[in-house]
């Protein structure tokens, strides 16, 4: 996969979600409030695992992997990357919520869409990365580079 | 403690290194903060001597799992702190605007050279310092006399991926798959003519694979671990064995005194880079460092 497009994505899928959903005029579901509500729980936790996730990464810190990316550039991109899904993420819970109190026309049910598909494919791209990060960091032995003061 | 003397190269923009730290003297602690690679890194203490020497002591707060305290018949426990209290490790370096050099202690969990390079670069716009390692010129001398190679011996830890993977447009996950499926962490390779054997190793491809990692250890490359060449002035003369990355000037401190916080006070370290630099200022002044 090219940088470009990994980066790209998320909004690509998203945009083309709510474009198809327009298009086709497909119908908000029946029990708007439960799904919401769903919607709104789910967002919620990915957030927060989100966080955790920053924390795992911070504790990688010192691995080869992650040196390896500090000096090839990828590792701002990958801190993007966790940003991204946490403020969309967010955005998406917020949307929700709003949900609740306007009449969800067709802009709404849009938005919801596009908003949904890019938050899920941007929490997708940077959760892989992350468990491929894990795969990779191994535990230091004894006698190998040993820390001096 | 380990220290290690640096040429502190100033990139074609930046000002002299000198000029940076005096500006940074002006600054509060909270104004030197930078993040680095994800590191919290911060110049703690700055001044300059009487004698013209900076001595800069910097921290990078360690947010990542830390040390606990124990006694030698109880169980290992852990500190309590703030919500945004957390461990710091120091690194202190001397540098002398002389001579551009600098003499910095080795903290495997504080600022590496290296995170220091790009502290300092993001610093001020614009800015750029290469920290170049410095080797003793004697070995350097030894094997420009030889001319008979018998054997060579390096270790490299292979950069699986760097900033061209990058420029070619290699996606994070790629890049760190690249990682995975690059296997051994160092690549060993010895080239000799064995035992009981006349001949000798081509002199040309010697001399210019020695450059290329001598250039990349130099350029505080950590991938280079080791680098050993068996070879002779003439074809009667003796064997030497030179090993190329031993001369790195480094020197190990062992008499600091620890304090009651289990700490190095910043002013024994201080101490110690000046003994460290004025044992190498000899080798400096007599055109030894390479």
């Amino acid at each position: 996969m090219r940088l470009s497009f990994e980066r790209a994505y998320p909004y690509v899928f998203g945009v083309a979600a709510g474009a198809a959903w327009m298009y086709y005029k497909v119908p908000f579901a029946a029990d708007a409030k439960e799904l919401l509500a769903a919607a709104l729980s789910m967002a919620s936790i990915l957030t927060g695992f989100l966080a955790t996730a920053k924390a795992i990464l911070i504790s990688v810190n010192d691995s080869s992997v992650i040196r390896d990316l500090q000096r090839s550039g990828h590792h701002s991109v990958l801190i993007g990357y966790l940003s991204e899904s946490i403020i969309w993420l967010f955005a998406f819970s917020i949307w929700n919520l709003v949900g609740f109190f306007m009449v969800r026309g067709d802009f709404y049910c849009v938005a919801w869409v596009t908003l949904g598909t890019l938050s899920a494919f941007s929490f997708v791209r940077v959760v892989y990365a992350l468990m491929l990060v894990l795969k990779h960091v191994a535990p230091s032995s004894p006698g190998n580079g040993a820390p001096v003061r | 403690m380990r220290i290690h003397l640096y040429r502190i190269i100033p990139g074609r923009n930046s000002p002299p290194l000198g000029e940076l730290l005096m500006g940074m003297r002006g600054d509060g602690l909270a104004q030197r903060m930078r993040t680095v690679a994800g590191q919290d890194i911060r110049v703690e203490d700055i001044h300059r001597s009487r004698d013209g020497h900076w001595y800069v002591d910097l921290l990078r707060l360690r947010w990542d799992h830390g040390p606990g305290k124990a006694r030698r018949t109880t169980p290992v426990e852990g500190f309590e702190l703030d919500e945004d209290e957390t461990f710091a490790e120091e690194t202190s370096a001397l540098y002398d605007e002389a001579t551009g050099y600098m003499a910095v202690e080795y903290n495997h969990f504080g600022v590496r050279v290296g995170t220091m390079e790009s502290y300092f670069d993001a610093y001020r716009d614009g800015a750029s310092y290469t920290f170049e390692m410095t080797f003793d010129r004697d070995v350097q001398r030894r094997l420009e006399r030889k001319r008979v190679f018998r054997s060579l011996t390096f270790a490299v830890a292979p950069q699986k991926v760097g900033p061209d993977d990058f420029r070619a447009n290699v996606s994070v996950a790629e890049a760190i798959e690249m990682g995975r499926r690059a296997g051994a962490n160092v690549v060993t390779v010895s080239l000799s003519m064995g035992l009981g054997s006349r001949g000798h190793l081509d002199f040309n491809m010697v001399r210019n694979t020695i450059t290329t990692l001598i250039r990349a250890a130099r350029g505080n490359d950590e991938d280079v671990t080791k680098l050993e060449v068996r070879a002779k002035d003439n074809p009667d003369a003796p064997s030497e064995v030179l090993d190329l990355l031993e001369p790195r000037l480094a020197i190990d401190i062992d008499d600091l005194p620890v304090g009651r916080d289990r700490r190095v006070s910043r002013r024994n370290r201080y101490e110690a880079l000046l003994r460290a630099f004025r044992g190498w200022s000899g080798l400096i002044e007599r055109g030894r460092v390479a």
